[in-house]
């Protein structure tokens, strides 16, 4: 019975190698570069794509990433809570995990503000962040980790910015030409180019940041820290 | 098709596209029969982790088989620069397998809590027992 299960497996892998290799996978396009660049004007190429010219799947990547980010929360809410408390940490590791939450924040701003002329974006940005005070809160102390959330309204902070993507998305797919004025209107290169470009960076990454910290913590709260 | 034709006998692939190319795809392999032979559902959720970051750098590979030098242009377009469409799918896609990851595994805990297994014999077995 196993034997005929490995071969099962070894026959299916057959043909998925058959098939994948087969497949003619060629997307090099030296022309369409220019196109995408010349139209939205940002030096950045993989943010024009999807922020401008792929749109559609930008913003249902962000309902599927706040879809999940609810479905996570409402299941764990079933759970019962680990107690909180027992967290033992040494004093040097302290100072130095601070110090990487400051660096993560920092790497945050550089990664959110200028996404659309160096590499960078809305979504690494906010894994970056989301990462670092995860790794705060597991090395330090987690309660202080976990008491920004509620200081700085992040929860408001992250509704708020999910409504504005969705209209500025809606504005955007609605008028394309009042857009591509916007962006024809700024310097190539410069900080404040890319019309809403930027701002759309800006509140993905706050959004990625909210979602990816929201998920790590309930897991946190509800399993203890390690 | 022939202006693929042209530009793949003009400048070929680079080394590091392929070889990212098949890698990738090995790793896929890896992780399908990872998912489907193992028993622990905690060590499936890992297959299919691989199969996403497998996935994540098959889309790498191909838009770095024109170049290798990333897509930021500084006016100049007579560089041969990588596929920027490629790595715009996948940079969704990469916080999306982050969710899928954290969704699956609240589902595990929620599974263990309710048959303290990991095993997907004895908690099929047990299911059984709870529908008679």
């Amino acid at each position: 019975m196993k034997v005929v299960k490995i071969l099962g497996v070894i026959a299916a892998s057959m043909i998925f190698l058959v098939v994948v290799l087969q497949a003619k996978i060629d997307l090099v396009f030296p022309e369409g570069l220019e196109v995408i660049i010349g139209r939205t004007n940002i030096p950045n190429a993989v943010t024009a794509v999807y922020l401008e010219t792929r749109l559609y799947d930008t913003i249902f990547e962000v309902i599927v990433f706040s879809i999940t980010a609810l479905g996570v929360t409402t299941l764990f809410s079933s759970l019962s809570r680990s107690d909180e408390g027992s967290q033992q940490v040494f004093g040097s590791v302290t100072v130095y995990s601070g110090g990487l939450a400051a660096l993560s924040i920092t790497l945050f701003l550089y990664l959110v503000l200028e996404g659309h002329i160096s590499p960078g974006g809305g979504f690494v940005g906010g894994v970056v962040l989301a990462t670092g005070i995860v790794t705060y809160g597991l090395t330090s102390n987690f309660a202080k980790a976990n008491s920004h959330y509620d200081r700085f309204k992040i929860k408001m902070l992250e509704n708020a910015s999910l409504i504005i993507i969705f209209s500025l998305v809606s504005f955007i797919i609605l008028f394309p030409e009042m857009h591509a004025r916007l962006l024809a209107g700024g310097k190539f290169g410069e900080v404040l180019s890319g019309g809403l470009i930027p701002v759309l960076n800006i509140l993905i990454g706050i959004k990625v940041y909210a979602g990816a910290w929201k998920m790590s913590s309930e897991f946190i709260n509800r399993r203890g820290t390690l | 098709m022939e202006d693929v034709e042209r530009i793949y006998k003009q400048t070929g692939y680079t080394m590091t596209g392929n070889v990212i190319f098949y890698m990738s795809v090995a790793g896929m392999l890896v992780g399908t029969i990872g998912m489907l032979l193992s028993r622990n559902i905690i060590k499936k959720i890992l297959s299919l982790g691989i199969v996403e970051t497998s996935i994540n750098t098959l889309y790498t590979g191909i838009s770095s088989r024109r170049s290798i030098i990333p897509p930021i242009v500084n006016g100049d377009f007579s560089i041969a620069y990588a596929d920027p469409v490629p790595q715009a799918v996948i940079i969704t896609g990469i916080v999306i397998s982050f969710a899928l990851l954290c969704l699956s595994l609240v589902f595990a805990i929620i599974i263990y809590n309710k048959y303290h297994t990991m095993d997907i014999g004895t908690i099929e077995s047990n299911f059984e027992r709870e529908k008679e």
